[in-house]
Protein backbone atom coordinates (compact mmCIF):
# COMPACT_ATOMS: atom_id res chain seq x y z
CA UNK A 1 0.00 0.00 0.00
CA UNK A 2 1.52 3.38 -1.29
CA UNK A 3 1.78 5.57 1.69
CA UNK A 4 1.35 9.30 0.93
CA UNK A 5 2.28 11.84 3.74
CA UNK A 6 0.27 15.72 3.19
CA UNK A 7 1.75 18.06 5.26
CA UNK A 8 0.48 21.52 5.44
CA UNK A 9 2.92 24.37 6.42
CA UNK A 10 2.37 27.73 7.84
CA UNK A 11 2.63 29.89 10.73
CA UNK A 12 -0.38 31.43 12.71
CA UNK A 13 0.33 35.09 11.22
CA UNK A 14 -2.69 36.46 8.99
CA UNK A 15 -3.48 33.97 5.70
CA UNK A 16 0.42 32.13 6.37
CA UNK A 17 -1.89 29.67 7.96
CA UNK A 18 -3.83 29.08 4.93
CA UNK A 19 -1.68 25.54 4.38
CA UNK A 20 -3.05 24.29 7.76
CA UNK A 21 -6.76 25.34 6.66
CA UNK A 22 -5.95 23.36 3.55
CA UNK A 23 -5.07 20.16 5.36
CA UNK A 24 -8.28 20.49 7.60
CA UNK A 25 -10.06 20.86 5.13
CA UNK A 26 -8.61 17.59 2.86
CA UNK A 27 -9.29 15.90 6.22
CA UNK A 28 -13.16 16.99 6.34
CA UNK A 29 -13.25 15.55 3.01
CA UNK A 30 -12.15 12.17 4.22
CA UNK A 31 -9.13 11.66 1.80
CA UNK A 32 -8.66 8.23 2.99
CA UNK A 33 -11.80 6.99 2.35
CA UNK A 34 -11.74 8.16 -0.96
CA UNK A 35 -8.58 6.70 -1.91
CA UNK A 36 -8.80 3.00 0.30
CA UNK A 37 -5.72 1.88 -1.94
CA UNK A 38 -3.33 4.18 -0.31
CA UNK A 39 -2.30 5.24 3.09
CA UNK A 40 -2.96 9.26 3.49
CA UNK A 41 -1.61 10.92 6.22
CA UNK A 42 -2.31 14.69 7.08
CA UNK A 43 -0.54 17.02 9.30
CA UNK A 44 0.51 20.41 9.50
CA UNK A 45 3.86 22.19 10.85
CA UNK A 46 4.68 25.37 11.60
CA UNK A 47 7.69 26.95 9.94
CA UNK A 48 10.08 23.94 9.62
CA UNK A 49 12.59 25.57 7.98
CA UNK A 50 15.61 22.52 7.23
CA UNK A 51 13.99 20.31 9.58
CA UNK A 52 11.16 19.95 6.33
CA UNK A 53 14.20 17.38 5.11
CA UNK A 54 14.04 15.27 8.19
CA UNK A 55 10.14 15.18 8.02
CA UNK A 56 10.21 14.10 4.54
CA UNK A 57 12.99 11.15 5.12
CA UNK A 58 11.89 7.95 4.16
CA UNK A 59 8.64 9.00 2.62
CA UNK A 60 7.97 7.45 -1.03
CA UNK A 61 5.43 10.58 -1.63
CA UNK A 62 4.43 13.51 0.00
CA UNK A 63 2.42 16.57 -0.80
CA UNK A 64 3.24 19.83 0.80
CA UNK A 65 0.86 23.01 0.70
CA UNK A 66 2.50 26.38 1.41
CA UNK A 67 1.10 30.21 1.24
CA UNK A 68 3.40 32.03 -1.19
CA UNK A 69 3.56 35.29 -2.36
CA UNK A 70 4.07 35.40 -6.10
CA UNK A 71 2.39 38.43 -7.21
CA UNK A 72 -1.48 36.46 -8.42
CA UNK A 73 -4.60 36.59 -7.44
CA UNK A 74 -4.94 35.23 -3.83
CA UNK A 75 -6.38 32.21 -3.80
CA UNK A 76 -4.53 31.35 -7.05
CA UNK A 77 -2.85 27.71 -6.63
CA UNK A 78 0.54 26.78 -7.96
CA UNK A 79 1.72 23.57 -8.63
CA UNK A 80 5.78 23.00 -8.41
CA UNK A 81 7.46 19.93 -8.91
CA UNK A 82 11.03 19.89 -6.58
CA UNK A 83 12.88 20.10 -10.41
CA UNK A 84 11.39 23.61 -11.18
CA UNK A 85 10.61 25.00 -7.94
CA UNK A 86 13.35 26.79 -7.86
CA UNK A 87 13.12 28.35 -11.31
CA UNK A 88 9.87 29.96 -10.22
CA UNK A 89 10.72 33.82 -11.05
CA UNK A 90 8.47 34.90 -7.95
CA UNK A 91 8.80 34.76 -4.08
CA UNK A 92 8.02 31.53 -3.24
CA UNK A 93 7.53 31.18 -0.10
CA UNK A 94 6.32 33.51 2.63
CA UNK A 95 8.79 32.09 5.41
CA UNK A 96 12.30 32.73 6.02
CA UNK A 97 14.26 29.49 5.48
CA UNK A 98 12.01 28.48 2.50
CA UNK A 99 10.25 25.61 1.49
CA UNK A 100 12.81 25.58 -1.12
CA UNK A 101 16.05 25.84 0.33
CA UNK A 102 15.24 23.20 2.65
CA UNK A 103 13.91 21.48 -0.38
CA UNK A 104 17.74 22.64 -2.31
CA UNK A 105 19.16 21.29 0.63
CA UNK A 106 17.00 17.68 0.61
CA UNK A 107 18.07 17.10 -3.08
CA UNK A 108 21.53 17.68 -2.35
CA UNK A 109 21.40 14.74 0.37
CA UNK A 110 19.24 12.37 -1.83
CA UNK A 111 16.82 12.76 0.84
CA UNK A 112 13.51 13.96 -1.28
CA UNK A 113 10.81 11.54 -1.39
CA UNK A 114 10.79 10.02 -5.05
CA UNK A 115 7.23 11.46 -5.74
CA UNK A 116 6.88 15.22 -4.51
CA UNK A 117 4.59 18.10 -5.20
CA UNK A 118 4.20 21.39 -3.91
CA UNK A 119 0.91 23.46 -3.80
CA UNK A 120 1.87 26.90 -3.53
CA UNK A 121 -1.49 29.08 -2.54
CA UNK A 122 -1.11 33.12 -3.38
CA UNK A 123 -1.74 35.44 -0.26
CA UNK A 124 -0.76 38.49 -1.62
CA UNK A 125 1.60 41.09 -0.47
CA UNK A 126 -0.24 40.84 2.55
CA UNK A 127 0.18 44.79 2.81
CA UNK A 128 -3.50 45.66 3.49
CA UNK A 129 -5.20 43.74 6.27
CA UNK A 130 -7.51 41.16 4.75
CA UNK A 131 -11.29 40.70 6.31
CA UNK A 132 -12.86 37.76 7.22
CA UNK A 133 -14.87 37.62 4.15
CA UNK A 134 -12.16 38.09 1.65
CA UNK A 135 -10.12 35.68 4.25
CA UNK A 136 -13.39 33.00 3.49
CA UNK A 137 -13.55 34.11 -0.09
CA UNK A 138 -9.57 33.66 -0.70
CA UNK A 139 -9.90 30.27 1.07
CA UNK A 140 -12.66 28.82 -1.31
CA UNK A 141 -10.74 30.03 -4.14
CA UNK A 142 -8.14 28.27 -3.07
CA UNK A 143 -9.87 24.77 -1.83
CA UNK A 144 -11.78 24.95 -5.45
CA UNK A 145 -7.89 24.84 -7.39
CA UNK A 146 -6.29 22.57 -5.03
CA UNK A 147 -8.74 19.89 -4.11
CA UNK A 148 -9.28 18.50 -7.59
CA UNK A 149 -5.94 18.95 -8.35
CA UNK A 150 -4.41 17.00 -5.12
CA UNK A 151 -6.63 14.08 -5.61
CA UNK A 152 -5.45 13.92 -9.59
CA UNK A 153 -2.26 13.44 -7.70
CA UNK A 154 -3.34 10.66 -5.49
CA UNK A 155 -5.03 8.79 -8.06
CA UNK A 156 -1.83 8.68 -10.61
CA UNK A 157 0.34 8.33 -8.23
CA UNK A 158 -1.70 4.96 -6.81
CA UNK A 159 -2.77 3.78 -10.58
CA UNK A 160 0.76 3.39 -11.94
CA UNK B 1 39.26 56.78 -13.39
CA UNK B 2 41.77 54.61 -11.89
CA UNK B 3 41.63 51.65 -9.65
CA UNK B 4 42.44 53.72 -6.15
CA UNK B 5 39.53 56.00 -7.56
CA UNK B 6 36.89 53.81 -8.49
CA UNK B 7 33.51 53.22 -7.01
CA UNK B 8 31.63 50.20 -6.90
CA UNK B 9 28.51 48.65 -5.97
CA UNK B 10 27.76 44.92 -5.34
CA UNK B 11 25.14 42.97 -4.74
CA UNK B 12 24.55 40.02 -2.83
CA UNK B 13 21.75 37.68 -4.26
CA UNK B 14 19.30 37.41 -1.63
CA UNK B 15 19.89 33.78 0.85
CA UNK B 16 19.44 32.68 4.35
CA UNK B 17 22.79 32.71 5.99
CA UNK B 18 22.48 36.28 6.84
CA UNK B 19 19.54 37.39 8.85
CA UNK B 20 18.22 40.85 9.06
CA UNK B 21 18.42 43.02 6.50
CA UNK B 22 21.89 45.04 6.05
CA UNK B 23 24.22 46.84 4.08
CA UNK B 24 27.88 47.47 5.26
CA UNK B 25 29.43 50.92 3.81
CA UNK B 26 33.09 50.68 3.43
CA UNK B 27 35.22 53.63 2.23
CA UNK B 28 38.97 52.48 1.54
CA UNK B 29 40.98 55.54 1.24
CA UNK B 30 45.23 55.91 0.76
CA UNK B 31 44.92 52.32 1.13
CA UNK B 32 43.59 52.07 4.74
CA UNK B 33 40.04 51.79 6.09
CA UNK B 34 38.44 55.49 6.37
CA UNK B 35 34.89 54.74 7.21
CA UNK B 36 33.24 51.39 7.92
CA UNK B 37 29.53 50.98 8.76
CA UNK B 38 26.94 47.64 9.04
CA UNK B 39 24.21 48.98 8.24
CA UNK B 40 20.93 47.19 9.70
CA UNK B 41 17.72 48.42 8.79
CA UNK B 42 15.41 45.99 10.15
CA UNK B 43 11.92 47.60 11.54
CA UNK B 44 11.58 48.78 15.28
CA UNK B 45 10.21 45.59 17.09
CA UNK B 46 8.31 47.78 20.04
CA UNK B 47 8.07 44.43 21.76
CA UNK B 48 9.07 46.87 24.84
CA UNK B 49 6.33 48.63 24.45
CA UNK B 50 3.70 45.66 24.17
CA UNK B 51 4.52 44.30 27.34
CA UNK B 52 3.52 47.78 29.19
CA UNK B 53 0.28 46.93 31.11
CA UNK B 54 0.13 43.19 30.70
CA UNK B 55 -0.23 41.07 33.06
CA UNK B 56 3.01 39.14 34.08
CA UNK B 57 2.38 35.99 32.93
CA UNK B 58 1.45 36.96 29.83
CA UNK B 59 5.04 37.96 29.14
CA UNK B 60 6.58 34.46 28.45
CA UNK B 61 4.44 33.70 25.67
CA UNK B 62 4.87 37.32 23.94
CA UNK B 63 8.49 37.32 24.58
CA UNK B 64 8.78 33.99 23.23
CA UNK B 65 7.64 35.77 19.70
CA UNK B 66 10.67 38.16 19.70
CA UNK B 67 12.81 35.04 18.00
CA UNK B 68 11.49 32.21 16.09
CA UNK B 69 15.34 30.43 16.86
CA UNK B 70 15.82 31.48 20.74
CA UNK B 71 12.38 31.61 22.42
CA UNK B 72 13.45 29.88 25.16
CA UNK B 73 16.20 32.35 25.80
CA UNK B 74 13.57 34.61 26.33
CA UNK B 75 10.92 33.16 28.43
CA UNK B 76 14.31 32.18 30.71
CA UNK B 77 15.40 35.78 31.09
CA UNK B 78 11.80 36.93 31.66
CA UNK B 79 10.80 34.37 33.82
CA UNK B 80 13.77 34.78 36.08
CA UNK B 81 13.51 38.32 36.50
CA UNK B 82 9.50 38.50 37.25
CA UNK B 83 9.98 35.64 39.52
CA UNK B 84 12.83 37.98 41.41
CA UNK B 85 9.86 40.77 41.47
CA UNK B 86 7.21 37.69 43.20
CA UNK B 87 9.99 36.64 45.40
CA UNK B 88 10.61 32.94 44.26
CA UNK B 89 13.29 30.97 43.28
CA UNK B 90 12.02 27.78 41.80
CA UNK B 91 14.54 25.05 43.03
CA UNK B 92 14.82 21.30 42.34
CA UNK B 93 12.73 20.32 39.61
CA UNK B 94 11.87 23.33 37.64
CA UNK B 95 15.47 24.69 37.64
CA UNK B 96 16.78 21.69 36.55
CA UNK B 97 14.43 21.59 33.24
CA UNK B 98 14.73 24.91 33.06
CA UNK B 99 18.15 23.83 31.58
CA UNK B 100 17.18 21.02 29.76
CA UNK B 101 15.22 23.02 27.72
CA UNK B 102 17.68 25.91 27.16
CA UNK B 103 20.36 22.99 26.28
CA UNK B 104 17.73 21.86 23.48
CA UNK B 105 17.77 25.82 22.17
CA UNK B 106 21.28 25.77 22.42
CA UNK B 107 21.77 22.49 20.29
CA UNK B 108 19.66 23.33 17.55
CA UNK B 109 20.39 26.69 17.55
CA UNK B 110 24.60 25.86 17.24
CA UNK B 111 23.60 23.00 15.01
CA UNK B 112 21.77 25.45 12.55
CA UNK B 113 24.45 27.58 11.93
CA UNK B 114 27.41 25.44 12.32
CA UNK B 115 26.02 23.31 9.43
CA UNK B 116 24.14 25.55 7.23
CA UNK B 117 24.85 29.22 8.26
CA UNK B 118 29.13 29.27 8.44
CA UNK B 119 29.95 26.06 7.16
CA UNK B 120 29.40 26.70 3.72
CA UNK B 121 32.26 29.92 3.92
CA UNK B 122 34.77 27.88 5.20
CA UNK B 123 34.27 24.82 3.25
CA UNK B 124 34.16 27.34 0.39
CA UNK B 125 30.29 26.77 -0.98
CA UNK B 126 27.61 29.20 -2.02
CA UNK B 127 25.33 27.59 0.44
CA UNK B 128 24.54 24.40 2.03
CA UNK B 129 22.95 22.85 -0.89
CA UNK B 130 26.38 23.04 -2.60
CA UNK B 131 28.09 22.07 0.60
CA UNK B 132 25.84 19.17 1.02
CA UNK B 133 26.99 17.58 -2.30
CA UNK B 134 29.91 16.59 -1.26
CA UNK B 135 29.95 16.63 2.74
CA UNK B 136 26.45 14.48 2.89
CA UNK B 137 27.05 12.36 6.15
CA UNK B 138 28.44 15.96 7.96
CA UNK B 139 25.09 17.74 6.70
CA UNK B 140 23.13 14.96 7.80
CA UNK B 141 24.27 14.48 11.13
CA UNK B 142 23.89 18.28 11.53
CA UNK B 143 20.26 18.04 11.06
CA UNK B 144 19.65 15.22 13.15
CA UNK B 145 21.77 17.29 15.86
CA UNK B 146 19.50 19.66 15.08
CA UNK B 147 16.41 17.52 15.19
CA UNK B 148 17.53 16.17 18.62
CA UNK B 149 17.55 19.94 19.94
CA UNK B 150 14.09 20.43 18.43
CA UNK B 151 12.88 17.75 20.01
CA UNK B 152 13.68 18.29 23.68
CA UNK B 153 12.51 22.00 23.06
CA UNK B 154 8.89 20.21 22.11
CA UNK B 155 9.35 17.95 25.05
CA UNK B 156 9.17 21.14 27.49
CA UNK B 157 7.64 23.31 25.26
CA UNK B 158 4.82 21.51 23.53
CA UNK B 159 6.08 22.82 20.29
CA UNK B 160 9.21 23.52 18.51
CA UNK B 161 8.64 27.22 17.24
CA UNK B 162 7.35 29.11 19.75
CA UNK B 163 7.29 26.97 22.52
CA UNK B 164 4.03 27.73 24.93
CA UNK B 165 5.59 25.18 27.88
CA UNK B 166 7.05 27.97 30.02
CA UNK B 167 5.37 30.08 32.87
CA UNK B 168 6.18 32.07 35.56
CA UNK B 169 7.18 29.86 38.68
CA UNK B 170 8.12 26.73 36.18
CA UNK B 171 5.81 24.57 33.73
CA UNK B 172 2.80 24.45 32.83
CA UNK B 173 2.79 21.12 32.26
CA UNK B 174 5.57 18.19 32.98
CA UNK B 175 6.22 15.34 30.76
CA UNK B 176 5.18 12.28 30.90
CA UNK B 177 8.16 9.76 32.00
CA UNK B 178 7.45 7.69 28.83
CA UNK B 179 8.88 10.69 26.80
CA UNK B 180 11.56 11.36 28.83
CA UNK B 181 13.14 7.82 28.71
CA UNK B 182 12.52 7.69 25.07
CA UNK B 183 14.68 10.93 24.76
CA UNK B 184 17.21 9.94 26.86
CA UNK B 185 18.16 6.73 24.83
CA UNK B 186 17.68 9.38 21.64
CA UNK B 187 20.73 11.84 23.56
CA UNK B 188 23.49 8.77 23.74
CA UNK B 189 23.42 9.13 19.65
CA UNK B 190 23.46 12.27 19.83
CA UNK B 191 26.49 12.74 22.14
CA UNK B 192 28.42 10.56 20.12
CA UNK B 193 27.53 12.56 17.00
CA UNK B 194 28.38 15.88 18.91
CA UNK B 195 31.97 14.64 20.04
CA UNK B 196 32.29 13.67 16.20
CA UNK B 197 31.68 16.97 15.32
CA UNK B 198 33.86 18.65 17.95
CA UNK B 199 36.59 16.69 16.32
CA UNK B 200 35.44 17.34 13.00
CA UNK B 201 35.04 21.23 12.86
CA UNK B 202 38.42 21.31 15.28
CA UNK B 203 40.59 19.71 12.01
CA UNK B 204 39.45 22.52 9.67
CA UNK B 205 41.78 24.87 8.64
CA UNK B 206 40.06 28.15 9.84
CA UNK B 207 41.19 31.39 9.14
CA UNK B 208 44.00 32.49 11.73
CA UNK B 209 43.81 35.96 12.63
CA UNK B 210 44.54 36.71 16.55
CA UNK B 211 42.25 40.36 17.83
CA UNK B 212 42.49 41.82 20.95
CA UNK B 213 39.31 42.30 22.10
CA UNK B 214 36.88 42.26 25.60
CA UNK B 215 34.24 39.33 25.75
CA UNK B 216 31.63 38.86 28.29
CA UNK B 217 29.89 36.15 29.94
CA UNK B 218 28.09 35.19 32.88
CA UNK B 219 29.66 33.35 35.40
CA UNK B 220 28.49 30.80 38.01
CA UNK B 221 30.19 29.08 41.00
CA UNK B 222 29.77 25.43 39.80
CA UNK B 223 28.00 24.92 36.66
CA UNK B 224 28.36 26.19 32.83
CA UNK B 225 26.36 29.15 32.77
CA UNK B 226 22.92 29.23 31.26
CA UNK B 227 20.30 30.77 33.81
CA UNK B 228 22.26 32.19 36.22
CA UNK B 229 25.41 33.64 37.54
CA UNK B 230 26.97 37.15 37.85
CA UNK B 231 28.32 39.08 34.76
CA UNK B 232 32.48 38.89 34.14
CA UNK B 233 34.46 40.34 31.71
CA UNK B 234 37.50 39.26 30.28
CA UNK B 235 38.85 42.41 31.81
CA UNK B 236 38.11 40.70 35.41
CA UNK B 237 35.47 42.68 36.17
CA UNK B 238 32.70 40.94 38.09
CA UNK B 239 29.25 42.20 38.85
CA UNK B 240 25.61 40.98 39.63
CA UNK B 241 23.29 41.06 36.54
CA UNK B 242 21.58 44.39 38.26
CA UNK B 243 24.49 46.30 37.72
CA UNK B 244 24.74 45.86 33.62
CA UNK B 245 23.23 49.44 33.07
CA UNK B 246 25.78 50.63 35.24
CA UNK B 247 28.66 49.34 33.14
CA UNK B 248 26.86 48.91 29.39
CA UNK B 249 25.98 51.58 27.43
CA UNK B 250 23.31 51.04 24.46
CA UNK B 251 23.09 53.83 21.90
CA UNK B 252 21.59 54.87 18.73
CA UNK B 253 23.77 55.30 15.75
CA UNK B 254 22.38 56.96 12.76
CA UNK B 255 23.47 54.29 10.22
CA UNK B 256 21.16 51.13 12.39
CA UNK B 257 17.76 50.60 13.72
CA UNK B 258 19.49 48.34 16.78
CA UNK B 259 20.94 49.89 19.17
CA UNK B 260 24.78 49.38 20.09
CA UNK B 261 26.12 48.76 23.14
CA UNK B 262 29.25 49.28 24.73
CA UNK B 263 30.82 48.06 27.78
CA UNK B 264 32.69 50.85 29.86
CA UNK B 265 32.49 52.62 26.09
CA UNK B 266 34.34 49.45 24.40
CA UNK B 267 33.09 47.17 21.92
CA UNK B 268 32.60 43.55 22.91
CA UNK B 269 31.44 40.14 22.06
CA UNK B 270 28.89 37.66 23.87
CA UNK B 271 27.90 34.32 23.29
CA UNK B 272 29.75 30.61 22.68
CA UNK B 273 33.97 31.84 22.31
CA UNK B 274 33.00 34.67 25.20
CA UNK B 275 31.54 31.72 27.48
CA UNK B 276 33.86 28.91 26.55
CA UNK B 277 37.02 31.43 26.92
CA UNK B 278 35.38 32.75 30.45
CA UNK B 279 33.94 29.08 31.92
CA UNK B 280 36.21 25.92 30.40
CA UNK B 281 36.96 25.46 33.65
CA UNK B 282 33.24 24.37 34.07
CA UNK B 283 32.57 22.01 31.70
CA UNK B 284 32.81 18.06 32.90
CA UNK B 285 36.18 16.30 32.25
CA UNK B 286 34.32 14.59 29.29
CA UNK B 287 34.04 17.65 27.10
CA UNK B 288 37.21 18.92 27.98
CA UNK B 289 38.98 15.86 27.31
CA UNK B 290 37.25 16.18 23.60
CA UNK B 291 38.67 19.76 23.57
CA UNK B 292 41.99 18.33 24.56
CA UNK B 293 42.20 16.26 21.64
CA UNK B 294 41.11 19.02 19.41
CA UNK B 295 44.35 20.79 20.55
CA UNK B 296 42.79 23.76 19.99
CA UNK B 297 43.76 26.04 23.11
CA UNK B 298 40.88 28.02 25.00
CA UNK B 299 40.99 30.98 25.75
CA UNK B 300 41.12 31.95 22.20
CA UNK B 301 41.33 35.37 20.46
CA UNK B 302 40.56 33.98 16.86
CA UNK B 303 36.89 34.85 16.43
CA UNK B 304 36.54 31.93 14.11
CA UNK B 305 36.93 29.06 16.56
CA UNK B 306 33.56 30.60 18.00
CA UNK B 307 32.62 27.93 15.16
CA UNK B 308 34.58 25.09 17.48
CA UNK B 309 33.17 26.65 20.66
CA UNK B 310 29.52 26.30 19.19
CA UNK B 311 30.22 22.43 18.54
CA UNK B 312 31.43 22.12 22.03
CA UNK B 313 28.69 23.60 23.71
CA UNK B 314 26.85 21.20 21.60
CA UNK B 315 28.36 18.78 23.22
CA UNK B 316 28.06 19.61 26.66
CA UNK B 317 24.15 20.87 26.34
CA UNK B 318 23.31 16.54 25.37
CA UNK B 319 25.70 15.80 28.01
CA UNK B 320 23.91 17.73 30.70
CA UNK B 321 20.44 17.30 29.16
CA UNK B 322 21.38 13.28 29.54
CA UNK B 323 22.59 14.22 33.06
CA UNK B 324 19.39 15.92 34.01
CA UNK B 325 16.77 13.83 32.62
CA UNK B 326 18.13 10.25 33.26
CA UNK B 327 16.90 10.13 36.65
CA UNK B 328 13.44 11.87 36.00
CA UNK B 329 10.78 11.83 38.11
CA UNK B 330 7.27 13.86 37.88
CA UNK B 331 7.35 16.37 40.39
CA UNK B 332 4.72 17.17 43.17
CA UNK B 333 3.78 20.47 41.32
CA UNK B 334 5.11 21.76 38.11
CA UNK B 335 5.33 25.47 38.78
CA UNK B 336 5.20 27.44 42.04
CA UNK B 337 2.71 30.42 42.64
CA UNK B 338 3.03 33.97 44.25
CA UNK B 339 0.25 36.79 44.68
CA UNK B 340 1.68 39.51 42.33
CA UNK B 341 3.32 42.44 44.26
CA UNK B 342 5.06 45.87 42.48
CA UNK B 343 8.61 46.06 42.23
CA UNK B 344 12.28 45.41 39.61
CA UNK B 345 13.41 42.64 38.55
CA UNK B 346 16.54 41.84 36.92
CA UNK B 347 16.85 38.44 34.41
CA UNK B 348 20.12 37.73 32.69
CA UNK B 349 20.69 34.42 30.68
CA UNK B 350 22.86 32.90 28.03
CA UNK B 351 21.06 33.11 24.76
CA UNK B 352 22.76 30.67 22.11
CA UNK B 353 24.02 33.97 20.60
CA UNK B 354 24.93 35.35 24.13
CA UNK B 355 23.60 37.32 27.09
CA UNK B 356 20.07 38.25 27.30
CA UNK B 357 19.52 40.94 29.89
CA UNK B 358 15.66 42.07 30.62
CA UNK B 359 14.48 44.50 33.53
CA UNK B 360 11.18 44.77 34.39
CA UNK B 361 8.98 47.05 36.54
CA UNK B 362 5.60 45.60 37.92
CA UNK B 363 2.73 47.46 40.10
CA UNK B 364 0.79 45.75 43.05
CA UNK B 365 -1.56 44.14 40.45
CA UNK B 366 1.26 42.52 38.65
CA UNK B 367 1.03 44.62 35.24
CA UNK B 368 4.11 45.48 33.77
CA UNK B 369 5.01 49.22 33.97
CA UNK B 370 7.82 49.04 31.64
CA UNK B 371 10.36 46.33 30.30
CA UNK B 372 13.65 46.46 28.77
CA UNK B 373 15.58 44.05 27.21
CA UNK B 374 18.68 44.08 25.85
CA UNK B 375 19.42 41.15 22.81
CA UNK B 376 23.04 39.80 22.21
CA UNK B 377 23.10 40.49 18.53
CA UNK B 378 22.62 44.30 19.62
CA UNK B 379 25.75 43.76 22.04
CA UNK B 380 27.96 42.43 19.41
CA UNK B 381 27.39 44.99 16.60
CA UNK B 382 29.82 47.25 17.61
CA UNK B 383 32.13 44.13 17.77
CA UNK B 384 31.42 43.33 14.46
CA UNK B 385 32.33 46.39 13.30
CA UNK B 386 35.11 46.68 15.21
CA UNK B 387 36.07 42.89 13.88
CA UNK B 388 35.30 44.20 10.43
CA UNK B 389 37.92 47.09 10.96
CA UNK B 390 40.45 44.57 11.87
CA UNK B 391 40.10 41.38 9.80
CA UNK B 392 39.80 43.23 6.57
CA UNK B 393 42.92 45.05 7.10
CA UNK B 394 44.32 42.37 7.81
CA UNK B 395 43.08 40.42 4.71
CA UNK B 396 44.34 43.42 2.35
CA UNK B 397 42.10 45.97 1.71
CA UNK B 398 43.67 46.02 -2.17
CA UNK B 399 42.12 42.61 -2.71
CA UNK B 400 39.11 42.71 -4.93
CA UNK B 401 35.68 43.80 -4.08
CA UNK B 402 34.25 40.18 -4.57
CA UNK B 403 37.10 38.77 -2.13
CA UNK B 404 36.27 41.81 0.10
CA UNK B 405 32.69 40.94 0.15
CA UNK B 406 32.62 37.38 0.76
CA UNK B 407 35.14 37.71 3.38
CA UNK B 408 33.08 40.71 5.16
CA UNK B 409 29.54 38.27 5.24
CA UNK B 410 32.19 35.61 6.16
CA UNK B 411 33.24 37.82 9.59
CA UNK B 412 29.35 38.74 10.18
CA UNK B 413 28.42 35.21 10.09
CA UNK B 414 30.73 33.97 12.01
CA UNK B 415 28.86 36.19 14.84
CA UNK B 416 25.56 34.43 14.16
CA UNK B 417 23.71 37.56 14.01
CA UNK B 418 19.78 37.03 14.83
CA UNK B 419 17.38 35.44 12.25
CA UNK B 420 14.43 36.98 12.14
CA UNK B 421 11.55 37.12 8.93
CA UNK B 422 13.02 39.97 7.18
CA UNK B 423 14.79 39.48 3.64
CA UNK B 424 18.17 38.52 3.97
CA UNK B 425 20.26 40.93 1.82
CA UNK B 426 24.26 42.30 2.29
CA UNK B 427 24.98 45.03 -0.27
CA UNK B 428 28.46 46.08 -0.01
CA UNK B 429 29.73 49.33 -0.91
CA UNK B 430 33.23 50.15 -1.31
CA UNK B 431 34.59 53.60 -2.33
CA UNK B 432 38.53 53.92 -3.34
CA UNK B 433 40.15 56.82 -3.02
Amino acid sequence: MTSIHIIGIGSPMGLDCIGWEAVKELQRRALGQLFPGGRIRLSSCDRPGSRLVTLLEQTPAAILIDALQGGATPGEVYRFTPENLSAYPGALSSHDVGVAQALALGAALGQLPPRLVIYGIETGTGESPVNEADTTAIFERAITGLYPAVCNDIQTWLSS
Amino acid sequence: MDNEQRQINIKVPVLARVEGEGALDLQIRDGAIADLKLRIYEPPRLFEKLLEGRDLHEVPDIVARICGICPIAYQMSAVHALESILGISPGGWVRDMRRVVYCGEWVESHSLHIHLLALPDFLGYTGAPDMARDYPNEVRRGLRLQDLGNRLIKLFGGRSVHPVGVRVGGFHHPPAPEAVSDMVAKLDSGIAEAEALVRWVASLDLPRDQQDFTYVSLRHPDEYPMNEGRLLTSGGLEIPVEEFTRHVIEHQVPHSTALHARLDGKPYLVGPLARLNLNQDRLPQAVLDVLKDTRIAFPSRNMFHSLIARAVEVLYALMEAKRLLQDYHLPDAPYETAPPRGGVGFGCTEAPRGLLWHRYECDGRGLIINARIVPPTSQNQARIEEDLRMSLQTLGLDRPEDELRHFSETVIRNYDPCISCATHFLKLHVERR
